[in-house]
């Protein structure tokens, strides 16, 4: 038996070089790359992305970078803005922005967003619609940040300068993560941790509130960067609380903190103590853990904080012999109480608002699904009259560079 | 019996590659949501328990090849079942293997026209997969095997390259709780990890007696599929670690969501088309082995001289039909839900069985006369 050879080794050699030279251009066949490739100069890449509510539709309002103007070869030409701001409106997002068309020369490109900016009034009436088509499209990716407009539209938002960073979504963005990572009131979610925690049993989600802080009319002029002191500023606002996907409430900057303390997603951020006489003593969270423990005793739901914690002392404002170590076991201990109110201050927000924003309820699904079956039904009701242990074990470990205070030297 | 038709032989190590390949294979897109959405968080549980109810699947498989060390699985239905009934359960299995590469093709077509190439018609992807395909059936199963020798570092280096860059990512509260609803989600979550990385495994059958037997070639044949069972675990595990139950099974394509996900320093981040070859590698090899078996199949089952003739034929017969396999990607989901799973099981573990029943009758029967 032989077995049937390839074709091309029975032929001549004449023949088969230029049958290979062939086999070798239809190879480049393959090369020619994507059947809808689109050069760079036809895309409008989108970096921030509005959702406003209008009486019957939603109005998107893309931010797109101008190429041109934030180039790094050619100077950006004076006063022109370096992104562009185009907005449409439909019922249907999808056909919002291929509605954009109308008046972008580009086809909006969303790989890249960097925000998402949601407007408070269609925060309030309920996302869960409007992030259906951001999860299908294939464009869209999910490392970009949420936010809401905390009394005002998304697309007030994009629409101001900003200072340092000249692309508003950039600024935001990073604005965020950096306060996120060194002042602790805000949080960074993701559009899947967003959806995670709406569909997710007994978790809420919250999003990081930003507000146009100054006169909106004057942040929309190229002045308002053009002066040292920007006169309009995006600025963070502490958190948005979500009732599954619909915004129900705020918790201010003091509560925000209390909530990433319970989440356990605090880097860094500064705590101020009262001192015994008059001034304060202000401190730098360096390490913080926190452990949620969820128990049924005697038939009712315990939750247990523990959080534990280092910190530096960075700043003392009154007579405080930080040489003297009952001072510091003083200080630790209140310490230890002002963290707790914090925590307990976002608890009782929560419960004013009845929305179980910490995932609590969460925590007994995941470890006690038999108790977490009987109590989902009236877990609001639960929720009020929960009883939260805190446990806060803080230990103060560094002074900064010197000693005591240099003002209590001073003689009278 | 005389392999007339096959000249090539693999050696174990080959073999076990082959396996690796096929095990992974399209599962690596489809299981994570599949398992995801039967068992939930505890998806992962599914996955250690399906790959132990595979192995004494493995193991009748094993016990055939055994039996007919020289026969591929079209002679052995062949001897056993008589020319009718024989020809016409070899004809049955060759079809099977058809309708599994079809599938395989328009899920590789489904997966690139959804995720990377959006409006690149379906066709042409199948078309340049295709005619890869055909380049290595006309050169037969040794190159096509030491291809897979060739890709299999490739393929492990993507591999441990996701693992490793996604472990900063992990979330273990995401596994909890731990058997809330019972063992029958996992029960169920367990058939998928049955069939698609292994009870699919079947067209081996028409691999094994080309295998340079060694004294490792057994141990390797169950090794091989453990591998690519671990595998499988540590990709379901890690979409539950990362995403979460509901986005796992909620995603068409965990995997590759899973992929979006790496982001080292903001150095290292947007790697997903790269990630892809993983899957691109692994289920080309799993359809090059189905078609190959298809091939071998039909050219046994009708006596001809060889199966290169049939190559041409096949492409454009594959070609039609990798496009009308399913009028829409909902189906074709629906499908493997529902009833796939049942197809896979009648043709890995039901006429394998019967088959060694067919043999023990029929060794009883020469004994007797004996």
């Amino acid at each position: 038996m032989t077995i049937a050879k390839p074709p091309i080794a029975s032929l001549s050699c004449r023949i088969r070089k230029p049958l290979l030279l062939l086999l070798c251009a239809a190879l480049l066949l393959l090369l020619t790359g994507c059947w809808n490739r689109r050069e760079l100069d036809t895309l409008g890449i989108a970096l921030g992305f509005g959702i406003d509510k209008t009486e019957s539709a939603y109005r998107v309002s893309v931010q797109v970078v101008d190429p041109g103007q934030v180039s790094v070869s050619r100077p950006a030409s004076p006063g022109h803005p370096p992104t562009v701001l185009f907005h449409s409106e439909s019922p249907s997002l999808y056909e919002a922005l291929r509605k954009m068309t109308e008046v972008s020369p580009r086809k909006i490109y969303l790989s890249h967003i960097r925000v998402l900016i949601l407007g408070e009034e269609i925060a309030r009436e309920g996302v869960g619609k409007v992030l259906d088509m951001l999860s299908r499209d294939a464009e869209f990716r999910t490392d970009f940040y949420l936010f809401v407009a905390k009394h005002t539209t998304a697309e007030n938002v994009l629409k101001i300068f900003t200072p340092l960073s000249n692309i508003p979504a950039y600024k935001m963005y990073d604005a965020l993560l950096t306060s996120s990572r060194t002042w602790a009131p805000s949080a960074t979610v993701t559009l899947d941790q967003f959806m995670s925690r709406i569909v997710g049993p007994g978790l809420n989600p919250v999003l990081t509130a930003i507000e146009v802080a100054g006169d909106q009319k004057k942040g929309e002029l190229p002045s308002n960067v053009s002066r040292i002191s920007a006169s309009t500023m995006l600025r963070t606002k502490g958190l948005a609380i979500f009732d599954k996907d619909k915004l129900v409430g705020w918790f201010n900057e003091e509560e925000s903190i209390g909530y990433n303390y319970i989440m356990n997603q605090v880097k860094s951020t500064i705590t101020k103590v009262p001192c015994e006489s008059n001034g304060l003593i202000a401190l730098e969270n360096i390490h913080s853990v926190t452990r949620l423990k969820s128990r049924v005793r005697n038939g009712s739901p315990v939750i247990k904080v523990k959080l534990n914690s280092q910190v530096n002392i960075g700043e003392v404002q009154c007579d405080f012999k930080t040489t003297e170590p009952e001072n510091i076991r003083k200080l630790k201990h209140s310490l230890e109480q002002k963290r707790i109110e914090m925590m307990d201050s976002a608890v009782e927000k929560a419960r004013e608002l009845h929305v179980d924003a910490f995932g609590f309820g969460n925590a007994f699904y995941r470890n006690q699904p038999a108790y977490w079956r009987k109590a989902e039904k009236d877990w609001d009701a639960l929720f009020q009259s929960l009883r939260v242990d805190y446990d806060a074990n803080i230990q103060i470990l560094k002074v900064g560079t010197v000693f005591d205070p240099f003002h209590a030297s001073v003689k009278e | 019996m005389k392999n007339l038709l096959e000249k090539g032989r693999i050696s174990t190590r080959q073999l076990a590659i082959l396996i690796v390949f096929m095990t992974v294979g399209d599962s690596i897109l489809i299981l994570p949501s599949l398992t995801a959405e039967a068992a939930d968080q505890n998806a992962w549980l599914s996955v250690i328990l399906g790959g132990a109810l595979a192995m004494p699947v493995l193991w009748i498989w094993g016990a055939l090849a055994r039996f007919y060390p020289q026969a591929n699985l079209i002679e052995i239905v062949q001897s056993l079942l008589g020319k009718w009934l024989g020809g016409a359960v070899a004809l049955y299995y060759s079809v099977y293997f058809f309708f599994v590469a079809a599938g395989l093709i328009r899920e590789l077509g489904d997966f690139f026209t959804i995720q990377i190439l959006a409006q690149t018609p379906l066709r042409a992807i199948h078309l340049l997969l295709l005619f890869v395909l055909a380049w290595g059936l006309a050169k037969g199963l040794e190159p096509i095997v030491r291809t897979g020798e060739l890709f299999f570092p490739w393929f492990l280096l993507m591999l441990t390259a996701l693992i490793v860059c996604l472990t900063p990512n992990l979330r273990p509260v995401n596994l909890k709780p731990f058997l809330s609803e019972g063992i029958s989600p996992v029960l169920h979550g367990s058939l998928y990890v049955l069939v698609y990385p292994f009870a699919e495994l079947v067209a081996l059958l028409m691999v094994l007696p080309y295998v340079n037997r060694k004294a490792n070639t057994k141990r390797d044949y169950y090794l091989a599929a453990l591998f690519g069972g671990l595998i499988m675990l540590i990709i379901v595990l890690f979409s539950l670690l990362v995403l979460g139950p509901f986005l796992t099974s909620n995603q068409v394509y965990p995997t590759y969501a899973l992929a979006k996900k790496v982001n080292i320093g903001n150095f290292l981040q947007r790697v997903e088309a790269v990630v892809a070859i993983i899957w691109v590698l692994s289920t080309f090899f799993k359809t090059a082995i189905h078609s190959y078996a298809f091939l071998l199949g039909m050219a046994e089952t009708f006596k001809l001289q060889g199966y290169r003739r049939l190559i041409g034929p096949y492409v454009l017969l594959q070609f039609g039909m990798a496009y009308i396999i399913t009028p829409n990607f909902t189906f074709y989901t629906d499908v493997l839900y529902k009833y796939w799973p049942f197809w896979d099981l009648t043709n890995a573990l039901l006429l394998p069985l019967i088959l060694l029943a067919a043999h023990a009758a029929g060794r009883k029967r020469t004994a007797v006369k004996a």
